[in-house]
């Protein structure tokens, strides 16, 4: 069933035969919260994402299990008490680079583009955009981006006693190592 | 010296908090998966079928648990310092996934694709490979 739904998926983004697909199981999300009490830092190094070169078709997916934090009290407190990962594990977006058509896939440059989509956290979906920068090296494709996220806006509630000590807006470091789908 | 009595309670009472912040909190180390007391052993096939199949019952199963997995390396990928095992598994796109804990290197460095090894590790659950991570070389 879980290939079924794979395949659907990656035959959506492909939307037709010409598409080129970049595809890593390797990229990093790295989130940082900052206040005078406390820095808090995380990263996950197991980002899996689809790339469609062709209809700029963007998707990416994680474990929110996965983030790795520096101490472990942290990381015991983000999974039980924030982002409830035994009962949502999975961060998603879900969207497109919508001005896919200035990358040459096929020549060696660096381009700033922007995107739009849909982020998924603790099933709460928002509507996100920003600019990326997309490398192309040697056939080896890299997107970097970086954002703002409340956690109030995926109903990530902080009690009165942590307030202090985590920022009302976490900054999210994205960094995806694409290789073409063979 | 009733003064000196509640400044050295005061001075007490502001160490002590600094020694418990330090050692309970700051420096929290991880969790080792060697010493869980609750340690299930599965192998790599195992395991990815039932994620791949019933994602549910395998999280109800193994999600943020600790487990012991044995199989065969399909491959070894080292990225950052860390060393990536992937086993042989009966999957198309995935497989199951152990990122060792550093402290590891020495031993996982001298592993090849072929060899059979048991290693243990926090679940994390399906993202498209099963993904363990701060594994440790159980055997």
């Amino acid at each position: 069933m879980k290939k079924i739904v794979l395949i659907a998926i990656l035959a959506f983004i492909s939307n037709g035969i010409s598409a080129q697909l970049y595809f890593t199981k390797t990229g990093t999300i790295k989130f940082y919260s900052h206040t005078t009490l406390e820095d808090i830092k995380a990263e996950n190094r197991k980002v899996v994402s689809v790339l469609n070169s062709q209809t700029g078709a963007l998707e990416f997916s994680l474990l929110m299990k996965g983030f790795d934090f520096t101490n472990q009290l942290m990381e015991d407190h983000f999974n039980e008490s924030y982002a409830e990962s035994d009962k949502f594990p999975k961060a998603t977006f879900k969207g497109s680079v919508t001005d896919i058509s200035k990358v040459d896939f096929k020549k060696d440059g660096s381009y700033t583009v922007n995107y739009a989509g849909k982020l998924t956290i603790k099933d709460v979906t928002k509507d996100i955009k920003g600019t990326a920068v997309i490398v192309i090296k040697g056939g080896k494709v890299t997107a970097t981006t970086a954002l703002k996220i409340k956690p109030s806006d995926y109903n990530i509630a902080i009690p009165a006693t942590a307030a202090a000590k985590i920022a009302e807006e976490i900054s999210v470091d994205l960094m995806m190592d694409y290789a073409l789908k063979p | 010296m009733k003064k000196i009595i509640i400044w050295l309670l005061i001075i007490g009472v502001v160490a002590g908090s600094a020694v418990y912040l330090y050692l309970f909190y700051f420096g929290a180390k991880h969790k080792d998966p060697l010493k869980s007391a609750t340690m299930v052993t599965v192998s790599a096939t195992e395991l990815y079928d039932l994620y791949a199949n019933q994602e549910d019952s395998a999280n109800a199963l193994y999600l943020g648990k600790v487990i012991k997995v044995n199989g065969k390396i399909a491959s070894l990928d080292l990225k950052e310092s860390r060393y990536s095992v992937f086993y042989e598994t009966n999957g198309d796109m995935g497989t199951v996934l152990c990122e060792m804990d550093s402290t590891e290197n020495a031993k996982v460095k001298v592993l090849k694709p072929g060899d059979m090894v048991t290693i243990a590790g926090f679940c994390n659950g399906i993202n498209m490979d099963v993904y363990l991570d701060r594994c440790k070389l159980a055997e």
